[in-house]
């Protein structure tokens, strides 16, 4: 497999933004939007994260791809005919512009900080779905990215619309074995959903310990819509995800689940918004971390209840299990609230060992220690591994769970 | 049935009373080299002390201001340093005689009920009227067994030794800007020594007071607590209403020793254009208990966070708080509970109460440092929000370090419930009175806590902000 790659990033001028635009066929807007996000990027501060150790992170050694080959799409039904578009996003270009332009930036604006901007400046792996009113599809719908080259770096910027009535599950996955040299990944992905419609949407963050993962999520729900949002993080050696739901129609809902864990050295960060906006909106959030050896977590979360949504009801849950003396957990369970029109609102957060009484229950049952562990934490994170549709996928991150304890 | 709050402002006017400015001594407005060395000067202090003040002052100027981004308190910037009296002593000396009080500061007090307290069962006071203590009385038996309560300045003056070994080791000056300021202008406050062993049953009290416009108010409070002895300090604050902002920055430093006990409660209402930025910290060893009961009812913009680092083995530590904003206010408060050392236990129980587009925020740090095994910490905000135009903010972090340890936060959000309404008022009264009740009913935990006194006279703040809560 050809792999193309621009330079590395200090050798990249607005001149090959533009260059590698045109070479490519892409229309003229796109061209401009790249190379304003291209000038954002060379001339913005890095952003100041307290909780993200990007003290080894080398922005020198990053070389992005430059073409789609590090996505893989799999579908196990033609949809075609139904008038699903299911392809990478620089192949709906050609297809599907007018979507692609409507959208593209609508939910995550590329200037919040460096690293979005470069993901603007530079995408080319990226995944482009699109549901017509109405349609209903069964299956799973799967992207999965990997890393193309050892140290490579991808962005991959990920557009998924689903028209009014429309039902779908998509999965993306973020894949790759280890390897030595510092690679990056800084995806985007922007989810829309129409009015009355259902995505369950499955996240998974497995890349392997080289890797640094700084991305975005961002999904808008429409009246009437209902989002099943999973993600799952096991991997990276620095994970830093901004995630964020805007129900914005009135009745709109979220059910929100994540299961992170970190091990060795491992520093992952979530932040997950929740913004209530419409009319009675329900949002539903349960994470779940587990933390082992020296790592160090964050939930740096959100709910925020702006003040012209009505009768919101909002509830967040969020557990830190730790089963090393030397690893770090920070909570940081935030409430903004503009309103007093909630009709329920709160969260609890607990952190702390595993649970000595329940512990001796199993030990009495005969069931050693270890395997006690074992069972605790999977029974931990087993809300999260319930929503992942496809059992083999399942299967592995279990396996992976088993084998990071 | 539509529950809207309206016309909630306090009325001042009982306490907005204003006396004609009399001072011995009022430094210029600003601050500068001069003004720090001045004041040092007059209260003749020993050199270490103003080389600390210099310092400090340096500090001041190069720290920017704490929080930015989402976070960041826009009132801020309301703040103008150059326009605030950093220093004004009014009587000549600390006075230990009533009679020799000056009449209208007499008067100030008559209102505020403070001989009144004196007459029932208050042992000590010490009032603060203007950047000094001048009134201070301590009863004997107090002053037998070794306790020492004196306006700070006398403590410097008395107690050089005590003084210069805790003075700052709680809260650097490099600790945040205010406490930097503090530390540069500091007068006034209280200095309070409890002796090995000895219990000090009825509590201290101290009223604090700003009198002149623009004026800014640094207190500086060192509260050390011997082994096994305990102590109740109690500081409130009431003020006249300004049109221009004015500045209250203080610094308390506490110290509880192995086995020691002390709680301090402050009801802070000031007026509503005092900006109110206190740096509250306490250090609890072993099996020591430092609790600190926190009322914010007034102020422009409060930020509080009243912490215990918790150092010794088995250490307990407490924050009971509430706050109340009204009309241009934000109670920007919380509570920072460090574990350091195993077996240490914390807790943390936050109401707020906002109307009338008020604002409150709870802040709070919840840390547990690697080897603070057997820690627990509990942590309970709840915010209530009486209409649409208010807001509140719940901001816990959370750190943990350690794997041998349990904590739980719980917060709520949420609005006067329609049935409660309905049901009292379907007992007869009146929906005014039933708002009242379930406010007052909300912040029982913690008025509940508070001497009697002090209990009856929030409630009767609060009664009095519900007053026309029915639009």
């Amino acid at each position: 497999m050809t792999m193309k790659t621009f330079p590395p990033l200090g050798e990249i001028s607005d001149a090959l933004v533009i260059e590698t635009s045109q070479a490519a066929g892409e229309p003229e807007w796109l061209t401009e939007q790249r190379v304003e996000a291209w000038r954002f990027f060379a001339s913005a501060e890095p952003p100041f994260w307290r909780r993200t150790d990007l003290s080894k992170f080398k922005p020198e050694q990053v070389i992005a791809a430059a073409d789609a080959a590090a996505t893989s799409l799999y579908q196990e039904e033609d949809l075609a005919d139904q008038g699903v578009a299911f392809t990478t996003l620089a192949q709906a270009l050609r297809s599907h512009e007018a979507l692609i332009r409507q959208y593209l930036g609508a939910a995550i604006e590329p200037t919040r900080h460096k690293f979005l901007a470069l993901n603007a400046a530079l995408w080319h792996d990226g995944v482009f779905l699109y549901v017509p009113k109405n349609v209903s599809i069964e299956l799973p719908l799967t992207a999965v990215f990997s890393m193309p080259i050892p140290g490579g770096a991808i962005m991959p910027r990920n557009l998924i619309i689903l028209d009014d009535g429309a039902s779908v599950t998509f999965v993306e996955e973020y894949h790759s074995v280890a390897a030595s040299d510092q690679a990056f990944a800084a995806p985007v992905t922007e989810i829309f959903l129409g009015n009355d419609s259902t995505l369950r949407f499955v996240a998974v963050q497995t890349w392997g310990e080289d890797v640094y993962h700084i991305g975005a999520q961002k999904a808008r729900v429409g009246r009437g819509a209902a989002l099943e949002w999973a993600a799952v993080n096991l991997g990276a050696r620095v994970q830093h995800i901004e995630a964020e739901t805007a129900l914005e129609g009135d009745g709109s809902r979220v059910e929100w689940v994540a299961a992170t864990f970190a091990a060795d050295h491992q520093n992952l960060l979530t932040a997950p918004w929740l913004r209530h906006i419409g009319a009675k909106t329900e949002g539903h959030m349960d994470f779940k971390t587990v933390v082992k050896d020296q790592s160090y977590t964050t939930f740096d979360g959100m709910i925020k209840i702006e003040r012209q949504s009505r009768a919101t009801v909002s509830r967040l849950e969020e557990h830190a299990l730790h089963l090393s003396p030397k690893a770090r957990s920070d909570s940081i369970p935030g409430l903004m609230i503009d309103t007093n029109d909630v009709a329920r609102a709160g969260h609890a957060s607990t952190s702390g060992e595993v649970d000595e009484e329940q512990l001796f229950y199993m030990r009495s049952r005969g069931i050693p220690r270890d395997e006690a562990i074992h069972l605790i934490v999977m029974g931990f994170f087993e809300p999260v591994l319930d929503r992942i549709p496809n059992d083999a996928l399942r299967q592995r991150i279990a396996e992976m769970i088993e084998a990071k304890i | 049935m539509a529950v809207t709050a309206t016309n909630l402002d306090f009325d001042y006017s009982k306490y907005a009373f204003r006396n004609e400015e009399r001072y011995i001594y009022k430094s210029e407005k600003g601050l500068n080299e001069k003004v720090v060395r001045e004041l040092s000067g007059m209260k003749g202090e020993p050199e270490w002390m103003l080389k600390r003040r210099l310092q400090a002052l340096e500090i001041f100027r190069k720290k920017p201001t704490p929080l930015t981004g989402m976070w960041a308190n826009p009132e801020l910037a309301e703040l103008n340093y150059d326009d605030i009296h950093y220093f004004v002593r009014a009587g000549e000396r600390p006075q230990t005689d009533w009679d020799a009080v000056p009449p209208e500061i007499k008067q100030t007090f008559e209102r505020l009920g403070i001989p009144e307290a004196e007459r029932k069962f208050l042992a000590g006071v010490g009032a603060q009227y203007e950047s000094e203590v001048v009134y201070h009385s301590l009863r004997e038996e107090w002053a037998k067994q070794g306790v020492i309560f004196l306006d700070t300045d006398t403590g410097l003056k008395e107690y050089p030794e005590i003084f210069k070994k805790y003075f700052g080791t709680v809260v650097p000056a490099a600790d945040n800007k205010y406490a930097a300021l503090n530390t540069a202008v500091w007068s006034g406050g209280s200095f309070v020594y409890v002796p090995k062993g000895v219990h000090v049953d009825i509590p201290l009290q101290a009223y604090f007071r700003i009198n002149a416009e623009r004026m800014g108010q640094f207190e500086r409070t060192l509260i050390i607590v011997e082994e096994g002895a305990s102590v109740h300090y109690i500081e409130g604050c009431t003020a006249p209403i300004y049109s221009t902002n004015s500045l209250h920055s203080a610094v308390v430093e506490i110290i509880v020793m192995k086995g020691g006990k002390c709680r301090y409660t402050t009801i802070q209402n000031w007026a509503n254009n005092i900006f109110n930025l206190v740096t509250k910290r306490a250090i609890a060893y072993e099996e020591a208990s430092m609790e600190w009961v926190d009322g914010n009812i007034g102020s422009r913009l409060t930020m509080k966070y009243p912490s215990v680092y918790l150092m010794g083995r088995g250490a307990r530590g407490e924050v009971l708080s509430v706050a109340y904003a009204g009309k241009g206010q934000h109670q920007d408060a919380g509570a920072k509970m460090i574990h350091i050392a195993p077996d240490t236990t914390s807790r943390i129980t936050n109401k707020s109460v906002s109307k009338n587009g008020g604002k409150t925020t709870y802040r709070g740090l919840a840390k547990v440092m690697p080897g603070a095994t057997g820690a627990k910490i509990n942590v309970n905000c709840d915010a209530l929000i009486l209409d649409e135009k208010s807001a509140s903010d719940t901001i816990p972090y959370i750190e943990i370090e350690e794997d041998r340890c349990t904590l739980a936060h719980e917060a709520t959000v949420g609005r006067i419930g329609e049935e409660q309404l309905f049901y009292l008022m379907s007992r007869g009264i009146s929906e005014a009175d039933a708002l009242s009740m379930i406010v007052l009913g909300f912040m029982e935990p913690f008025t509940r806590e508070l001497p009697m006194e002090y209990a009856v006279e929030l409630n009767r703040l609060i009664q009095l902000e519900m007053e026309g809560s029915v639009g």
